[in-house]
């Protein structure tokens, strides 16, 4: 699969957005075109993030490396130590396989107890790498943002135990084989005495011992030293026989394959898959979710059905001028045009005061004979419209001394539109307050 | 499937709001506070799931509704009904020239479900709107009435509802397309459940999916907020002098701004608005002197845990070297590898205060009026952002006009998390995972205090 995942891309974006002045560009068509910012001119940010990878790999495969050669350095040494014909198989069994039982049991403890820690798990390994990572990123030519991102995503404490368990079983498989492999080849070319030396235990207590870890291998048909054999070997025996000897480096080399190898081969592979699984189901932090999201609104797809084809031009007249209302106006003939308050107090006196709110009324009002002069009170709280222009149009042509009267005690949002509405028909405007006039 | 929904109403109701506002998305149609902004008919689909399709249709306002009823009285088209009339109209010259606008969302009532009559409840029900309504039932298509503008009680309120129910018309749904409440769109979808039965699991699966998404929007926000305050309160600024040079000063109240200035363009981004929607005023920044509380109980316990697993781990390593030399070594290495384990994690927990005592460096923090100020302006602009309607013309100005009961509040609440993020200056550089306890306690806090806020 290619690295870095779609995934693996989110979180870096994530990372640098939160830590440095990059933004990933709003206003892409999808997440994965936008992700493409990372590696555009001027920054490398992926190819630096590949970088990191591949230098991740090698410190793993260097590690696996030493692991595997530190195992074949450690047979020579306790199989043919100082006593070259003698070898205190017990000691050599604890030497091979205790340091490895002891790591084996931690890593146990610590998988059971780790749902009940406060602290991340990655914490110590990441304060590591991270302490390494600063000395060795300028000298690597990384940037300190996407290392420090890819040690992030690497060691997400949602996996990073399995991680580790990964590296550390896989390191001690390769120990512990590179370890039977030189135990196999030292027993193909050497002749050693298995013995066995105590100070404090009895014979009985060995039996048991041998007894125990023979269980297995002798499960899987495999020679294992009998009670004479183990009768035969303390440490003061000169001369040991040829099938005894067999049976010793049977016990030897089989303990090392099923307590040894085997169970760290399960380890790594149950950590392995562990590991896979979790970094499918990898949560993603706050700000990579909301990194998605912005990209998530394509679902919308919207089309002009119907266009606007009109050539009417949008000609807006000049606003005309305001003026105060004369006083005697408060006595003419009103109309109060589409008004939803109380009627002013100030057209008490008024000759006839008319509410224009629907289609009878204003036919009512433009069917009268006797109309000299109107006053149409508005509210510039609304906007006038094509209906109102069509019956300002009608009036006056009903009655030619037609004056506009903008209410000026309500909110003035639509005034201008108003005052432009007078000098296109052509009328007087004229501005209202609670009194009557200004 | 598809269902297909028409936007109608007067001129400047706020037809294209409502969209924007279901939609969450700024860039659709035209918003004006002028009349007559939309002259088109512009159509969005919503996809539900797969194959399946919520229409959204926009259409010009009406403007001249009394002269449109009274074409529709007149002997032309008297004797036509529904679809008939109007592919009558919508053929006659009358379409062509005063009534093209109104035309043209009359030739959308034919090929519509339902109807959406927008109304601008801050206005009386005149009788034009009326005789929109008359329009409209001429269609014989379920309509919805839109109380647009609820967010504050209107005078007509009562009047349009009791004219509404004259007309059968019981079924309103009361909305605000520029303060947007979550509830208000529940009850649109629930209306068309009600009228279209046979698609009731389709819009039930889009009520579901939007009130996920709503939830999902609070809850990202609330996280980010949470990250961007464990970031700040574990953020430390090295300098030579304590109280600070002015250099330094002005550094600690920059980088504190671009904290504050990222985490509000992340919330936009969120939310989907732009940053032209968001003003704010400079917040007074003021920094503290960092000091390792070394005998707090946290802080000792911590140490003793990560302590003693380092020791641990040292001791494990010595003991195979140990082991390896065939014990020859007689558990030296053991020992030296628990004192270097327990010793490296005492070095990083401790080292800053020892370097700041013996190089004379000190360390800026943000104090708790800061870190107080910086989460209530977040909170105050999530609150705000999780009801903006995506109509909303005027920006929102974001100020330090907070309660001072607020502000005592939740400074006593989160003081404590605070100082438990400043003892950790590495968490700075680190995502901790959603179920830290930290991280958990802050967002529990903060979803508490943002409900007090709404």
């Amino acid at each position: 699969m290619a690295f870095p995942s779609l995934r693996g891309k989110l979180a870096l974006a994530a990372y640098l957005e939160q830590h440095s002045d990059f933004r990933l560009a709003t206003g892409g068509s999808s997440l994965s075109q936008a992700l493409k910012q990372l590696d555009s001119p001027p920054h490398q940010y992926e190819q630096e993030f590949v970088r990191a990878h591949k230098l991740f790999q090698r410190c793993v495969v260097g590690l696996f490396l030493l692991c595997a050669l530190l195992g074949a350095m450690a047979v020579p040494s306790a199989l043919l130590g100082p006593q070259n014909q003698q070898v205190n198989i017990f000691w050599l069994l604890l030497i091979l396989l205790g340091m490895h039982g002891l790591n084996l049991l931690l890593w146990c403890v610590s998988l059971l107890i780790s749902p009940f820690r406060n602290t991340p798990p990655n914490s110590f390994l990441l304060s590591i790498l991270v302490f390494v990572n600063n000395k060795l990123a300028p000298l690597l030519k990384l940037s300190p943002h996407v290392s420090a991102a890819y040690l992030q995503w690497q060691c997400h404490p949602y996996s990073n135990k399995w991680l580790l368990g990964v590296l550390s079983h896989s390191g001690w498989g390769l120990y512990l084989l590179a370890g039977w492999l030189m135990s196999v080849l030292l027993l193909l070319t050497n002749q050693v005495t298995f013995v066995w030396e105590t100070t404090l235990l009895d014979e009985q207590a060995f039996l048991t011992i041998t007894e125990l870890i023979s269980w297995l291998p002798e499960q899987l048909g495999i020679a294992v030293p009998n009670q004479l054999d183990i009768l035969a070997s303390p440490v003061e025996v000169s001369y040991q026989t040829e099938q005894t000897r067999q049976h010793w480096a049977n016990l030897l080399l089989a303990s090392l394959l099923l307590y040894g190898v085997l169970p760290r081969v399960l380890g790594a592979v149950i950590s392995l898959m562990m590991l896979r699984i979790k970094r499918y189901y990898l949560p993603l932090s706050s700000h990579e979710q909301a990194l998605q999201k912005r990209f998530q609104s394509t679902q919308y797809t919207s089309d002009i059905v119907d266009a606007d084809h009109s050539t009417a031009d949008d000609y807006k007249a000049e606003p005309a001028t305001t003026s105060p209302l004369p006083k005697q106006a408060l006595l003419g003939c009103w109309g109060l045009y589409e008004w939803m308050d109380t009627q002013p107090k100030a057209l008490a006196s008024a000759q006839s005061v008319t509410i224009l709110n629907d289609r009878q009324a204003q036919q009512r009002f433009l069917a009268q004979q006797d109309l000299a002069t109107v006053y149409l009170l508005v509210n510039p709280q609304t906007s006038p419209d094509r209906g109102t222009q069509r019956f300002i149009t009608q009036i006056k042509q009903a009655c030619p001394d037609l004056a506009l009267v903008i209410y000026h005690e309500a909110p003035q949002d639509y005034r201008q539109d108003w005052q432009q509405l007078a000098t296109q028909a052509g009328i007087r405007l004229y501005l209202m307050t609670t009194e009557g006039t200004i | 499937m598809s269902l297909s929904l028409l936007v109608v109403g007067h001129a400047n109701t706020g037809k294209t709001s409502l969209i924007r506002t279901l939609l969450r998305r700024h860039d659709f149609g035209t918003v004006s506070p002028k009349a007559g902004a939309t002259r088109h008919i512009e159509r969005v689909q919503i996809e539900i799931s797969a194959g399946q399709f919520l229409t959204l249709t926009d259409t010009p306002g009406f403007e001249d509704s009394m002269a449109l009823w009274e074409i529709r009285q007149s002997e032309e088209f008297q004797s036509l009904q529904g679809a008939q009339w109007l592919t009558a109209f919508c053929d006659s010259p009358y379409a062509q020239q005063a009534f093209e606008q109104e035309a043209k969302a009359l030739k959308q009532l034919v090929s519509c479900d339902i109807i959406l009559y927008v109304i601008d409840v801050r206005q009386a029900p005149l009788g034009k709107y009326l005789d929109e309504l008359s329009i409209l039932a001429t269609a014989s298509k379920p309509i919805i009435p839109i109380l647009n503008f609820s967010a504050h009680s209107s005078p007509h309120y009562d009047s349009w509802k009791q004219i509404l129910a004259q007309r059968h018309l019981h079924a309103f749904v009361k909305y605000d397309s520029v303060a947007f409440y979550f509830e208000d769109e529940k009850r649109l979808y629930q209306s068309l459940q009600s009228l279209v039965p046979d698609q009731y699991d389709t819009i039930e699966k889009l009520i579901k999916h939007r009130e996920e998404a709503a939830q999902q929007r609070l809850q990202l926000a609330l996280g980010q907020l949470t990250e961007s305050l464990i970031k700040l309160a574990s953020w430390r600024l090295e300098c030579n002098a304590y109280p600070p040079k002015a250099e330094d000063a002005k550094q600690f109240e920059t980088t504190v701004r671009a904290m504050e200035s990222q985490l509000l363009n992340n919330l936009l981004a969120l939310y989907e608005f732009r940053h032209e929607d968001l003003q704010t005023t400079p917040m007074p920044i003021q920094n503290g002197h960092w000091q390792q509380d070394i005998f707090a109980k946290e802080t000792l316990k911590e140490w003793g845990i990560e302590a003693g697993t380092s020791a641990m781990t040292g001791a494990a390593i010595g003991a195979s070297i140990d082991v390896l030399s065939a014990g020859l070594s007689l558990g030296t290495a053991t020992t030296l590898g628990a004192i270097i384990g327990a010793g490296w994690k005492t070095g990083q927990h401790y080292k800053d205060t020892l370097k700041s005592k013996l190089t004379n460096q000190h360390f800026l923090t943000a104090d708790t009026a800061t870190l107080t100020l910086f989460t209530l302006r977040a909170l105050t602009l999530t609150s705000h952002l999780d009801q903006r309607g995506h109509a909303t013309q005027q920006a929102f100005i974001l100020n330090n006009k907070e309660s001072e009961n607020s502000h005592k509040k939740l400074t006593k609440d989160l003081s404590p998390l605070w100082k438990q993020a400043q003892q950790h200056p590495a968490w700075f550089h680190q995502v901790l995972p959603e179920t830290h306890p930290l991280k958990e306690a802050i967002n529990a806090l903060l979803k508490h205090h943002l409900k007090e806020l709404t």
